[in-house]
């Protein structure tokens, strides 16, 4: 019977074109900003030679490059007679003589020296940086900013010494002292994470939303309710239904996932990069770095990312399965969807902000897909919990199940008039 | 056997059905009623897709909810609303129904085309049925309820859409299938289920008013309906005088069918009744005393 419910499925066309619409948006999104990071292969080149790990020798070796080159740089203006050690010294003093007498292929290699001088220069600085960094001091300022107090603000400190503690931890193992594309000029984990993650969290709760409606209202909406639920198989239907659900929702989700990232991919390369600690110091974007609960690769990460993205879906489609089953409606079930969302987003933004319920709060799985860029790291105070991710997923998934349940149990018993 | 035990259904305060009980053998049983009477009601609870206020269905001896599948898998059912999927044909979608209905795929794929032909569709098997007329969709709705050989047929309204020929055809094909099975047939057309019912259910004020062979309930109004012509001018105080059950003009007067208890006048010529007389007097002036 689940072949039969599929085929509803497949036989929508809405379904393929809405997937090839969001993978071309995701597409767009990708490209939006291509030409800004035409120079990430500066660090594929210092990654290839050195490796990703920044040490004494990999720092050495490239000096030395940079020495080598500052050589070519100081004879491209015969007029100049000061001798330049690094290129943003020249390029500061230049820069009018650069546009006007170098040619393209001189400016790039300039240009590309100074962003590999700047990958030099934060290598050297890694250390320094992280032993100033001071986790409470960012959970106080952020406590400041949201105006946590009482024992929010306790709880979020008390979250703050965990990850003072995971700190310590990643600076021992040396998680930071990787290269990775630089967090502050190019936001790569932005771009991936937050924008194409949240993109797809989005694209995909609107798939699962259709597909699930449209699977289990399909026999109310074409009115064949009463032939289908008097059948041998009844109203055990629902479960075949159900089946087919997970299996439609995991497969177009994971469809949208993939043919995102391959595009991603195929874009940016990532190919040396794979095995590099996700909390980087290269990888920060602001001034406090990404700090992941665990050391995790960027593969790793990325792995992660597409589960919890995954599940978060499957999460929508149990909710949306018992709306169905409540409302029989596909246009009423989209806006109960809509109401459900909008409720669990705007609940946070009026809970008093002196009680650990601001904290409770946050844990629902619509919160969770607003900042997929965080996710499994302790930069959000809303959510420096080691385990949020899976505490919310696991919560609800509870609370979505007993949903589910009773609702069948009510459909099993209830009229079908 | 299907016994239906003292069976009501309340929509909070209202009530669809009150103190039904009626029992089922093999054989046809016309469900005769006007329309809201409660005919609908009692079917979806026959097909579990209601279940009873108070009392139960049983079918040998056990309640048919309690039963579940193993008494839906004995049932054929063709509702008042026959829903398709438009993109199917006759031939997929009754795959599909196949497969709902517990049948095997090579079973089903035998079967299907003798039930198309069966029921007229099968040079359409193959074509969607969206631009299907209501007659066509509904000889899928009938081919649909023969799938899987139902001991247990119950058809609601099963003739509306369908012309003079489809109809004849249809009871036909019912009176082939009556020897081992029950059928339940609702319908507000007494010519349906006037020449094949072996016993026909009238349903008046939410209960049973009479279950009986035909014969029996023609019985109820023997020696009291008659016939007589009337000029247009008197029709009108014969209408007032008289429960009419029809009325015709002929040759330029009324003819008047009607019932009474009264002594009969050399110009009443007396008739026999028929099923219609009967449906007509119950529903149109009120129950048989």
């Amino acid at each position: 019977m689940i072949k039969y419910e599929l085929i509803k499925v497949v036989k929508s066309p809405i379904f393929i074109i809405l997937l090839l619409f969001f993978v071309t948006l995701n597409g767009l999104i990708i490209f939006d900003h291509k030409n800004e990071r035409k120079n990430l292969p500066v660090l594929q080149n210092i990654v290839e030679q050195y490796g990703t790990k920044i040490d004494d020798k990999a720092l050495a070796g490239m000096k030395k490059e940079i020495d080598y080159e500052m050589v070519w740089v100081n004879r491209l203006n015969p007029k100049s007679e000061k001798q330049y050690q690094f290129p943003y010294e020249f390029i500061k003093d230049h820069e009018a003589f650069l546009y006007q007498h170098l040619m393209d292929r001189e400016l790039n290699r300039l240009f590309n020296l100074n962003l590999f001088t700047q990958y030099y220069e934060t290598a050297k600085s890694v250390d320094d940086i992280y032993s100033e960094l001071d986790a409470t001091e960012f959970a106080r300022q952020q406590i400041k900013k949201y105006g946590l107090s009482g024992k929010a603000e306790e709880t979020v400190l008390n979250q703050a010494n965990l990850l003072e503690k995971r700190l310590k931890q990643l600076v021992k193992n040396g998680e930071h002292r990787h290269f990775f594309y630089l967090g502050p000029v190019y936001e790569m984990h932005s771009l991936l994470f937050k924008k194409l993650g949240r993109a797809i969290a989005f694209e995909g709760m609107i798939l699962v939303v259709l597909i699930t409606a449209l699977l289990a209202n399909y026999e109310f909406e074409h009115r064949t309710s009463f032939v289908a639920f008097t059948s041998k198989r009844g109203r055990n239907l629902l479960w075949d239904k159900l089946a087919a659900s997970v299996i439609a929702n995991v497969f177009a989700v994971m469809l949208l996932i993939a043919a995102t990232l391959i595009i991603y991919f195929s874009v940016y390369d990532y190919s040396n990069l794979l095995f590099v600690p996700i909390s980087s110091y290269f990888n920060s974007e602001t001034p406090f770095p990404y700090i992941s609960w665990w050391n995790l690769s960027f593969l790793q990460y990325v792995c992660l990312f597409v589960g919890c993205l995954l599940l978060s879906q499957l999460l929508y489609m149990l909710l949306t399965f018992s709306l169905s089953i409540w409302l029989k409606n596909s246009y009423l079930v989209f806006f109960s969807f809509a109401l459900f969302a909008g409720v669990s987003l705007w609940i946070p933004s009026v809970v008093s902000l002196n009680s650990n319920f601001i904290l409770i709060m946050h844990v629902n799985p619509f919160y969770l897909i607003m900042n997929p860029h965080v996710w499994f790291m302790g930069n959000n105070i809303f959510t420096m919990f080691p385990h949020f991710e899976a505490v919310t997923i696991a919560v609800w998934a509870v609370i979505f199940v007993l949903l589910g349940f009773i609702s069948m149990y009510k459909f099993k018993r209830q009229p079908l008039n | 056997m299907l016994i239906v035990d003292h069976v009501s259904k309340y929509y909070g305060n209202f009530i669809a059905l009150e103190n039904v009980h009626l029992q089922f053998d093999n054989g046809i049983y016309g469900l005769l009623a006007p329309n809201g009477a409660g005919k609908t009601t009692l079917m979806k609870m026959l097909v579990t897709l209601i279940f009873p206020t108070k009392g139960e269905i049983r079918y040998n001896g056990e309640n048919i909810i309690h039963l579940g599948s193993k008494y839906r898998e004995l049932l054929g059912y063709l509702p008042q609303q026959f829903g398709y999927y438009k993109h199917y044909s006759p031939a997929k979608y009754l795959l599909y129904l196949s497969a709902l209905k517990g049948i095997s795929k090579h079973e089903a794929k035998e079967k299907i085309p003798k039930l198309l032909k069966l029921v007229g569709l099968e040079d359409v098997m193959h074509k969607k049925m969206r631009k299907f007329s209501g007659g066509m969709i509904q000889r899928v709705g009938i081919a649909q309820a023969l799938l899987n050989d139902p001991k247990i047929l119950i058809l609601d309204e099963p003739t509306a859409g369908l012309d003079p020929t489809e109809r004849a055809r249809f009871r036909k094909l019912l009176t082939q299938l009556a020897n081992d099975r029950i059928i339940i047939l609702s319908t507000h057309i007494v010519s349906d289920v006037e020449s094949i019912a072996n016993e026909i259910i009238m349903i008046k004020d939410k209960t049973i008013l009479y279950k009986k062979p035909i014969r029996e309930l023609c019985q109820l109004l023997s020696g009291r309906i008659y016939e007589t012509a009337a000029d247009f001018q008197d029709a009108e105080i014969f209408r007032k005088r008289f429960a009419t059950i029809s009325e015709k003009q002929e040759n330029g007067q009324m003819i008047f069918r009607f019932v009474s208890d009264e002594q009969p006048n050399e110009n009443w010529k007396s008739v026999e009744p028929t099923l219609e007389d009967v449906f007509l007097h119950v529903y149109g002036e009120g129950a048989l005393a």
